[in-house]
């Protein structure tokens, strides 16, 4: 019998007609023609599977005998044809299972493979992925699920016979892979008794099985695949190892020759190609990207080799490019009146973040060019700023927020002003209505340059040479608008490490757990991917921001995540001209607000929900980023250094709620903005008479009401609710309580928003699917995981004090 | 959790000037919370000073402490005289109506 084929969703992708561009070698040509044919076997047989389905529904809806027994017929022959394709021809070689199978319409033969953990197939095509992009002789594979599992399939190499351990060492197609074996990790390589390198009918030597690279074993146990090191550039030329006899006397200079090939060919794009293909993720994935990635760092260190990145934009070409991106955005934003904004990564040692910030201010006839100076290199800039005002050049002015009427002062600057644009750095305070100064910390070190782009806008490429200059002339940052070097991040990023786990020093390669990813619509910050999974070892927690205001939610949304106030302002969102400026003040505007309650800190005290709230839960990871610090009360999110010291780091928040309880005005600053990506669910408290309704059904069985399940039917919004409980003809629901009863609350309003701004599903899930009621907030922590709140679990029987506590 | 009935007060305390404005004012046993046209603010107290909604105080707690916290419902008088200043766009209002308004407005741009 057949197993049963699934095409793995990056299979179904249509099949490339020609050859792309960039494939040359004899060898690509034919890793390309097998991957392709094999797509389309894999296509065929998906559909073939599907015909005895379709003629089964068929048979249902046939009337007469006669056309029952056709297609009957057609059914079975149909079954035949699919069994027919792919043959197992004989039992499994190694130790994992799999056979050989036969392609009954081609003869191709294929080894089919499945691993105890899939994640270990995955290792093993990414490597035969990276070998074929060598030009490496190795076998060509491919994934696709078979009887539920995941299985590689290697092709055959035609006329295969086995090779000793001198052959081998003869060989140049087994010798100049060294390195690339090394790079891989891929111990077993040469195999035990030299059985993993086969030699073709054309005389190549293929290397067969590669099942125990990365950071997998032979045997499917894991192993570390350093991304600071590669000891296996001396462990694998030991004697006592088969492929220590195989490489026995390869020189420094083979080596250094195949490193450079191996820079030269293999890209860190590639490397997150090959990953995302494989269908690798999370944790797994990201130890793999970080070791190839680390790995071909340390061979160019190893061999004294210039390290091949990608190419570089050239400093005068940031501010066009970035230009173009703005206009992507335009459509987007134009509903939510937030001005467009692109983040480039530049000016390593000198500027906060390393980000520069281009804004799109065309509605007011301008481009802004906005963003932090460190504080050292602030405060040096201001003396001279200071210097100069005194002989001219330089005077003082202010920046100012927003457009139209709406307008705020946010700070005194100095402001050099030059043809067609104004460049304003922060003084750092505003004088009050007495001229005494104030400090406004959110512009502790910001730089606001406004090009004017009037009837005749400069041309981009003088622009982008025109802001260069600033950097390197007036703001006296070496290399301007440059991409910072490997250097200057890697010194930023044990910098913040220190910074946020408020240490003393960074502990040793500590730079490559931090990988800098977009965490908020054009901002760019470092994570360091999988630390959440040790906080919630400490105990499981939720992260969860109180909503304002319901009808804000499809806003939010469609801008793409939660701002902060100064995000908003720069970028000309001042609509309501009366909140307080407060925030600016105190340094809390860079930053949107969190609260995290634990599982250990909620055991003493859980202050419920009310039904009147509404609640963002994020996504746990959220604690991966490292630009957030913390307090465990309710401190506006200040960052004078007079009680910035006494922030707390992530594990000083754990075991202070470890140790005191859940304190529910603790707060969490994330800089800048959270992604709407990392919303896992918007919670709501729950009315009462709702909650009646609930008790209701569980009291009385029931399990569905005019057709529906009623599990589906609680989801709905209260109106239709409501109504199919009238059509039920259920009158009261408690003495007391009447279905009539029964009025729109917080989540209808929700409902009801985003329905009107046209919204029916966020992240792929129906909107009542996502939109659930809570009672309390440890239920967050569930909603956070993916499960069902704790407290809305279906139960026999709440209690009177159950009950009141809903209410 | 008890709400007050105004709808937007002034918040006036000596030792912490991160207070100016609130909105849906409530407190339970441990906590009073207010949206202050920004974001939520929650704060433990140690007692709660005076409940009248016309004149409500409380003490704030332990580490926190930074003193007595007094909402007293907004006027047009007290925004001239001491809020006007420190909100984003000054304006002038003629009516409390439209001011009380222009401040429960702030619930909808708070992201």
């Amino acid at each position: 019998m057949l197993p049963e084929v699934e095409l793995q969703p990056g299979m179904q992708a249509e099949v490339p007609k020609e050859i792309p561009q960039g494939i040359s070698s004899k060898f690509e040509k034919a890793a390309f023609d097998f991957l392709t044919g094999f797509k389309k076997l894999l296509w065929w047989k998906k559909e073939a599977l599907a015909v005895p389905d379709k003629l089964d529904a068929m048979a249902q809806s046939a009337k007469d005998h006669e056309s029952k027994a056709q297609i009957e017929s057609l059914r079975n022959e149909a079954k035949r044809i699919t069994e027919a394709t792919l043959t197992k021809i004989s039992e499994q070689l190694g130790s994992n299972r799999g056979g050989w199978y036969e392609d009954q319409e081609t003869r191709e033969k294929y080894y089919i493979k499945f691993y105890d953990n899939p994640d270990q197939a995955r290792a093993e095509f990414i490597t035969n992925a990276i070998y074929a992009k060598l030009g490496i002789a190795a076998v060509q594979s491919s994934l696709f699920e078979m009887d539920g599992q995941l299985a590689i399939a290697s092709r055959e190499v035609h006329g295969a016979a086995g090779t000793g351990s001198e052959e081998q060492k003869g060989s140049s197609d087994v010798r100049d892979g060294f390195v690339a074996d090394v790079y891989l990790a891929n111990w077993d390589v040469v195999g035990l008794v030299h059985d993993n390198i086969v030699k073709g009918a054309d005389g190549r030597m293929y290397r067969i099985d590669n099942g125990g690279s990365l950071i997998f074993r032979a045997q499917g146990g894991s192993k570390e695949l350093s991304s600071t090191d590669i000891p296996e550039l001396q462990t694998m030329l030991r004697e006592e190892y088969p492929a220590g006899q195989v490489f026995e006397g390869i020189t420094q200079e083979q080596m250094k020759a195949q490193a450079t090939h191996v820079l030269e060919k293999l890209s860190e794009k590639d490397i997150d190609a090959f990953i995302k293909e494989s269908g690798m993720t999370g944790e797994v994935a990201e130890k793999v990207r970080v070791g190839l990635k680390g790995r071909r760092k340390i061979l160019a260190e190893q061999f004294g080799l210039a390290f091949s990145e990608e190419r570089k934009q050239m400093p005068t070409e940031r501010i066009p490019i970035a230009l173009e991106k703005l206009k992507e955005q335009f459509e987007r934003l134009r509903e939510v009146e937030l001005r467009p904004r692109v983040g480039i990564l530049a000016a390593g040692h000198h500027v906060e973040n390393q980000q520069v910030d281009v804004i799109d201010a065309t509605d007011e006839g301008r481009v802004d060019v906005n963003f932090k100076l460190t504080n050292e290199h602030w405060q040096l800039l201001k003396e001279r700023l200071a210097q100069l005002e005194t002989v001219g050049g330089v005077r003082v002015g202010e920046i100012i927020y927003g457009k139209g009427t709406a307008r705020h002062t946010l700070v005194e600057a100095y402001e050099i002003v030059q043809t067609g644009m104004t460049v304003k750095i922060s003084k750092g305070t505003k004088k009050n209505e007495y001229g005494d100064e104030k400090e406004v910390r959110s512009a502790h070190g910001l730089v606001h340059i406004e090009v004017q782009m009037g009837e005749t806008p400069m041309k981009p490429e003088e622009l982008g040479e025109r802001v260069h200059k600033i950097f390197t002339d007036i703001l006296e940052i070496p290399g301007g608008l440059e991409v910072p070097d490997e250097e200057a991040e890697r010194r930023y990023k044990l910098a913040r490490y220190v910074w946020f786990h408020k240490l003393k020093q960074a502990p040793e390669d500590i730079e490559h757990r931090l990988v800098r990813e977009e965490v908020a619509p054009g901002y760019f910050t470092f994570v360091e991917n999988g630390a959440y999974k040790e906080y919630e070892a400490i105990s499981p927690y939720a992260i969860f921001h109180a909503i304002g205001s319901v009808e804000a939610i499809p806003k939010i949304l469609k801008s793409g995540g939660l701002f902060s106030t100064h995000e908003r302002y720069r970028r000309g969102l001042l609509a309501s001209g009366l909140s307080s400026t407060v925030d600016l003040e105190t340094g809390g505007a860079d930053n949107v607000f969190t609260r995290t309650i634990t599982e250990v800190g909620a055991k003493s005290y859980d202050p419920g929900i009310r039904s009147s709230d509404a609640y963002f839960v994020f996504d746990s990871d959220l604690f991966d980023r490292t630009d957030w610090y913390a307090y465990s009360f309710d401190n506006y999110g200040g960052t004078d250094p007079a009680y910035f010291t006494d922030r707390q780091s992530p594990s000083q928040l754990f075991e202070n709620q470890k140790t005191n309880g859940y304190q529910d005005a603790n707060e969490q600053m994330f800089r800048n903005g959270i992604s709407s990506g990392e919303i896992r669910a918007i919670a709501f408290g729950e009315g009462y008479c709702r909650s009646l309704v609930r008790r209701f059904f569980t009291e009385k069985g029931i399990t569905e009401l005019t057709g529906d399940p009623v599990t589906e039917l609680l989801k709905k919004d209260t109106p239709t609710l409501k109504a199919a409980l009238e059509k039920a003809g259920i009158v009261d629901i408690r003495e007391g309580y009447r279905i009539s009863d029964l009025s729109e609350d917080t989540r209808d309003r929700a409902l009801r928003s985003l329905r009107d701004a046209g919204m029916t599903q966020i992240h792929g899930k129906p909107i009542e699917d996502f939109l659930v009621y809570a009672r309390q907030q440890t239920d967050f922590i569930d909603l956070a995981r993916g499960q069902e709140p704790r407290s809305m679990r279906p139960k026999k029987q709440m209690s009177e004090e159950e009950l009141s506590q809903a209410a | 959790m008890q709400k007050l009935s105004g709808r937007v007060y002034y918040v006036i305390s000596p030792m912490d000037d991160t207070v100016l404005i609130a909105l849906d004012v409530g407190f339970d046993e441990h906590y009073v919370r207010w949206f202050d046209t920004i974001k939520e603010r929650m704060m433990t107290y140690e007692r709660i000073v005076d409940t009248d909604s016309a004149h409500f105080s409380f003490e704030r707690a332990g580490d926190e402490s930074r003193g007595i916290y007094t909402f007293v419902p907004m006027t047009l008088a007290l925004y001239n005289e001491h809020v006007k200043r420190h909100v984003l766009v000054s304006k002038e209002f003629t009516d409390e109506e439209t001011l009380l308004r222009e401040f429960e407005k702030t619930r909808e741009n708070a992201w």
